[in-house]
């Protein structure tokens, strides 16, 4: 701290300028909100100010939506956005770009358009950019709507979601009844917390494992038919049987769901890790261990024991959440994701766990 | 530092200077530009995007499908 002192004795105002320069760079992010603010009280001076304004306003927004994302699940959504105007640009050098497409954003007075088609030419780029190709077509708009609803959601902007809504979902649907369809199983699989840490977490390691191949109808389908078996688990009414397993090429999973009567009266957490250790045998690559409310404890047990007997590795934190589930209640959850061992020199050995 | 998606635009202010640059002012104001997808005409107020199309230019109305379907070609670019 006297080092400091000394210094900005030293160097006086110049000093000063420099910190807030630094702190200017490395916060810059976060101060656009406020620069957009500020320029939009300047608006009034001219159409520069004005550009200006709408274009930090609606950067913001999506960058900070889209790190709010990443945080969540990382690479979900890897990319800031940058919005370049070129008014200057000529006709040769247009053609000479060949995937371009110059967007038109409007006066502050049409932002909803604004906000709406920024977010739909971003997020093909923006959201899972690895594993678009891997998406079938209607796939991947519904992850776009679904992303974009969410975005104008978190910024409360009802004029853009009307606009949304009845401009681009409503007559997009009406003509394509299965896009319809898997709008539906994302919004709902959204309310119920899913479509981040589950649908997109899993479609992101998609890509990963399908490496560099060539993009075939196959994987097209696997993609698809993952988000149908997850709208399954979704609609699943308490105490009703399901099958929990995916098991695809590329996509590798079950949900173990704490809570359910029967199990927890008959084996205690002890038919959980049985669960784990059976999808271990089946050669499943993750768990998501899941539970509501007064079941969330009995969930980090069973995910605790899991790792200490060496089923498999908790991945990250265990996240908490509210969503709504299928009755329409509100409810406290829990997802911890455990990523299972497997060894080929090891085969499982059933029914040989027991809790410590 | 996150890496950066770029989208193109042109603000309204500008929009008559691009299509000047571009030598299309005064084929949108005879009212010859149509719409690549829905193939409507054109116009200042409803022109919404603006891409190389072949050896020529084309343009979008503001349909939000017509400019889903241009912009899902490849509106962005990356870097970083």
């Amino acid at each position: 701290m006297a080092d400091v002192l000394i210094w900005l004795s030293q160097y006086g105002g110049w000093g000063l300028l420099a910190i807030v320069v630094i702190l200017i760079l490395v916060f810059y992010d976060k101060l656009q909100r406020p620069i957009s603010k500020l320029y939009d009280l300047l608006s009034w001076a001219g159409a520069s100010w004005r550009r200006r304004a709408v274009k930090a306003d609606v950067q913001s927004n999506i960058n900070s939506f889209s790190q709010s994302m990443d945080k969540e699940v990382s690479n979900i959504m890897p990319y800031n956005m940058k919005l370049q105007f070129v008014s200057g640009m000529d006709r040769a050098e247009l053609l000479r770009e060949k995937n371009l497409v110059i967007v038109r954003i409007r006066d502050r007075r049409h932002d909803d358009k604004n906000f709406v088609h920024a977010m739909l030419t971003f997020c093909p780029v923006g959201v899972l950019p690895a594993s678009r190709p891997y998406l079938d077509d209607l796939l991947s708009d519904a992850i776009d709507f679904t992303v974009t609803r969410k975005f104008l959601n978190v910024i409360q902007y009802q004029g853009a979601l009307n606009y949304l809504y009845k401009e681009v979902i409503e007559p997009e649907a009406v003509e394509k009844r299965e896009l319809d369809k898997l709008c539906t199983i994302l919004d709902r699989l959204d309310e119920q917390g899913l479509f981040t840490k589950v649908i997109l977490r899993e479609l992101r390691d998609f890509a990963v494992k399908v490496g560099s191949r060539y993009p075939t109808e196959a994987h097209k389908n696997e993609t698809k038919q993952f988000v149908e078996y997850m709208d399954v688990i979704a609609k699943r009414q308490p105490g009703e049987k399901c099958e929990t397993d995916f098991i695809g090429n590329y996509i590798s999973m079950t949900l173990v769901m704490v809570g359910t009567a029967d199990t927890l009266a008959a084996k205690g957490i002890v038919g959980y890790l049985q669960a784990i250790q059976w999808s271990k045998g089946k050669n499943i690559e993750r768990v998501y261990i899941t539970a509501r409310d007064k079941y969330i404890p009995d969930a980090e047990r069973t995910a605790y024991l899991a790792q200490k007997q060496g089923l498999g590795r908790i991945v990250g934190k265990p996240k908490t959440y509210d969503a709504t589930d299928s009755l329409g209640q509100r409810r406290e959850h829990i997802l911890i994701e455990l990523q299972l061992v497997v060894s080929p020199f090891a085969p499982p050995k059933q029914g040989q766990l027991l809790e410590e | 530092m996150r890496k950066v998606a770029t989208v193109k635009a042109i603000y309204d202010s500008d929009l008559e200077q691009l299509l000047t640059n571009l030598g299309m002012l005064d084929e949108l104001i005879a009212g010859e530009l149509r719409c690549a997808v829905c193939e409507c005409q054109v116009d200042l107020d409803n022109l919404a995007t603006i891409f190389p199309n072949g050896d020529e230019i084309g343009v979008s109305c503001d349909n939000p499908r017509c400019v889903r379907t241009i912009t899902t070609r490849g509106a962005t670019k990356l870097s970083g």
